[in-house]
């Protein structure tokens, strides 16, 4: 009897990262497109910048082209690709040193007035967050990481993971509740 | 922390991180110009090719920690042959606060030192394969002033061989801070030296590792898979003897000559407002060990032009004489109106009249909108100029109102229009199209013969928008459709 193939699972990346390896660009292109509205977005959060955004998305093109050889695992490139985003991101961040305000929540007059506002306190909150809150907090809430995963992508234990969401997220709530008094 | 505010910050990071069309389209297309692939096991990424002959000497040239003299790193397609680790015979390592035995027929594999505005980075292995922390100093100019470049570390360790590693790399723009000691799940305390310690060295394991109480250190050890348990014996002996010494890494003392105006940086500024987050006080970061840094201070000036700072207007004071050795500190002043609104602190030491040490060690200043525009504060500030290289007004530029929220925007003013860099997108209700930050010059566009700081402003017959190009980077700046101010 044949075996019914799991219409769900997703093909093995293993040939794209084999041909990318070859220096194949069409198939490296393939295996990050799916990747890049998540890894922009994320390194917009940890530069606060779209300008270094952009920068650290096309950092981490060239060093996960460059370290192909480097993946162990075909099928988690995905996580791999994430890694040297997130590397590149917080090596900008930290270069720049400085806060640049991200103020998108410029109130829509059609928006209702309260969320706008919510919004803005939080965006001001989250700035004020040092650079592992804020990515603990892009790995796990943004990205939607499990615990273990992120674990992995800091190269910490996971009960650290935990702890570091949560004080994180008190450390937001007190920002925000600061933001919301001033 | 209640759900409603996970699910607020879950909604607002998607709002947040919301990637527009153009630019990932913008990015996905860097993809088709990527540079051939160089081939080989690994490859250290350097972002500007010519970097790596720099880095090459630099690493080539780094300062040996201890007094072992260290063997050449094998590479990874040559390891060395395994050596027998049952010998009794100890060697002696010391280092620079510290110091253990290890069987006399493993080698030091590698040395490494580096101290900047990020931290710092320092590896020490022992054993019978080899270790690469990654790390790569930049030196200037470049575009990361006390820059370092970090991949993950690489373990080579053959089969019955062992290598144990002491490193401390900066942490994502940082140091990871070890305030307290938390033995997690898997981790055991124990003690290295007296020190509290958490450790995993459970013998099934190729991997054992030790964290140090208020130290962002580690100790690690791996182990191939024959031989493991001698080797184990052998690494558990090492960390016995360990043994901290004075003045040691963890525990550093304030540099014998630095000057009291050296502390306290944010208390000497007279900022109307905010000061900027750059950096730490002096102390904090050690000062270059040598070996790396720069031959003068200066260097350090010029590559300072992407943060908020005065490009022009830096003052040495006091006019300390660095060139005899006589002072291993210096300070760079820049003052608006006779006040104080930002100081570099540089250490190093100078020998011989120029073969000096020099990297930034303390950073201040107040935000960019208290420094005076017409002295060029900033990159975006800075005037332009034409093709015969004089200052002109046909162009001008400078950066948005801090106080109305907009300096994260640079207006710039050409043929009567207003063109905007807005990466944040403000006025995006106002601009003739999105800001692009890395795009394409189309083909109908033309050099304008203005340019400032390297900038190269270009235009097309459409007036919508104007390039910016600068290198190989190529901006899209939209024109604003109608004229607006902040009061």
């Amino acid at each position: 009897m044949e075996a019914v193939l799991d219409s769900t699972a997703r093909p093995t990346a293993a040939p794209l990262v084999e041909a990318a390896r070859r220096g194949d660009r069409d198939a490296f292109g393939a295996l990050v497109e799916p990747e890049l509205p998540f890894a922009l977005g994320a390194a917009r959060i940890l530069t606060r910048s779209s300008a270094d955004a952009a920068d650290a998305v096309q950092e981490a093109l060239l060093s996960a082209w460059h370290g192909l050889d480097q993946l162990r695992d075909p099928d988690a490139f995905g996580a791999w690709f994430r890694r040297h985003v997130v590397r590149a991101a917080m090596r900008i961040a930290g270069r720049r040193g400085r806060v640049v305000e991200l103020d998108l929540a410029t109130p829509d007059p059609t928006a209702d007035v309260d969320r706008a506002l919510e919004r803005r306190t939080l965006a001001r909150a989250f700035d004020r967050l040092d650079t592992d809150d804020r990515l603990v907090l892009t790995l796990h809430h943004y990205w939607g990481l499990p615990v273990a995963e992120t674990a992995h992508h800091l190269g910490i234990p996971e009960g650290t993971v935990k702890s570091r969401v949560h004080y994180a997220m008190q450390r937001l709530r007190a920002a925000y509740d600061a933001e919301e008094r001033s | 922390v209640s759900d409603d505010f996970e699910d607020l910050l879950r909604r607002w990071l998607r709002e947040r991180g919301r990637a527009d069309r153009d630019e990932l389209a913008a990015l996905a297309g860097r993809v088709a110009v990527l540079p051939p692939r160089r081939s080989g096991p690994r490859r250290p990424l350097l972002l500007v090719a010519t970097f790596v002959v720099l880095v090459v000497a630099l690493v080539a040239a780094l300062p040996r920690l201890g007094q072992t003299v260290a063997e050449p790193s094998p590479s990874p397609s040559a390891p060395v042959a395994e050596p027998s680790p049952t010998t009794a015979a100890l060697a002696t390592y010391q280092g620079t606060g510290f110091s253990f035995d290890y069987p006399a027929d493993w080698r030091v594999i590698s040395e490494y030192r580096h101290e900047d505005l990020h931290g710092q980075t320092v590896a020490v292995a022992v054993g019978t394969g080899s270790f690469d922390l990654g790390c790569f100093v930049i030196p200037p100019p470049s575009d990361t002033p006390g820059g370092i470049e970090c991949r993950e570390p690489v373990w080579e360790v053959p089969d019955g061989g062992v290598v144990l590693a002491y490193y401390v790399r900066p942490y994502l723009g940082g140091v990871l801070p070890s305030p307290t000691l938390l033995v997690e799940p898997g981790e055991e305390a124990t003690l290295v030296d007296g020190r509290a310690a958490a450790a995993t060295t459970d013998p099934a394991s190729l991997v054992w590792r030790w964290r140090l109480e208020n130290l962002p250190w580690v100790i690690e050890a791996r182990f191939g898979p024959e031989n493991r348990k001698v080797n184990q014996a052998a690494v558990l002996d090492v960390i016995a003897s360990w043994r901290w010494t004075p003045g040691d890494d963890a525990t550093p003392a304030p540099a014998p000559t630095r000057p009291p105006w050296a502390a306290d940086l944010e208390g000497a500024l007279e900022c109307d407002g905010p000061i900027q987050d750059i950096g730490g006080e002096v102390g904090s970061i050690l000062p270059p060990l040598g070996g790396f840094g720069t031959a003068s201070p200066y260097p350090w000036l010029e590559v300072i032009d992407d943060i908020e700072l005065p490009l022009t207007g830096w003052v040495e004071d006091p006019d300390v004489p660095w060139e005899t050795g006589q002072s291993g500190y210096v300070r760079f002043v820049n003052e608006v109106d006779g006040r104080l609104k930002a100081t570099i602190v540089m250490a190093g030491h100078s020998v011989d009249g120029g073969q000096g040490h020099w990297s930034i060690v303390g950073y201040r200043a107040c935000t960019a909108d208290e420094f005076d525009p017409l002295r060029g504060i900033t990159s975006d500030d800075a005037p332009w100029r034409d093709e015969s290289g004089q200052v002109t007004d046909r162009v001008r530029a400078h950066v948005g109102p801090a106080h109305c929220g907009w300096e994260s925007t640079t207006w710039l003013r050409f043929e009567g229009r207003l063109y905007l860099r807005d990466p944040l997108g403000l006025f995006a209700d106002v601009e003739a199209g999105p800001y692009l930050p890395a795009t394409e010059l189309p083909a109908d566009a033309a050099f304008t013969g203005f340019s400032s700081l390297g900038r190269e402003l270009f235009a097309t017959p459409d007036p919508s928008f104007v390039w910016v190009r600068t290198g190989v980077r190529v901006e899209r700046w939209p024109r604003a459709t109608e004229e607006f101010g902040c009061a």
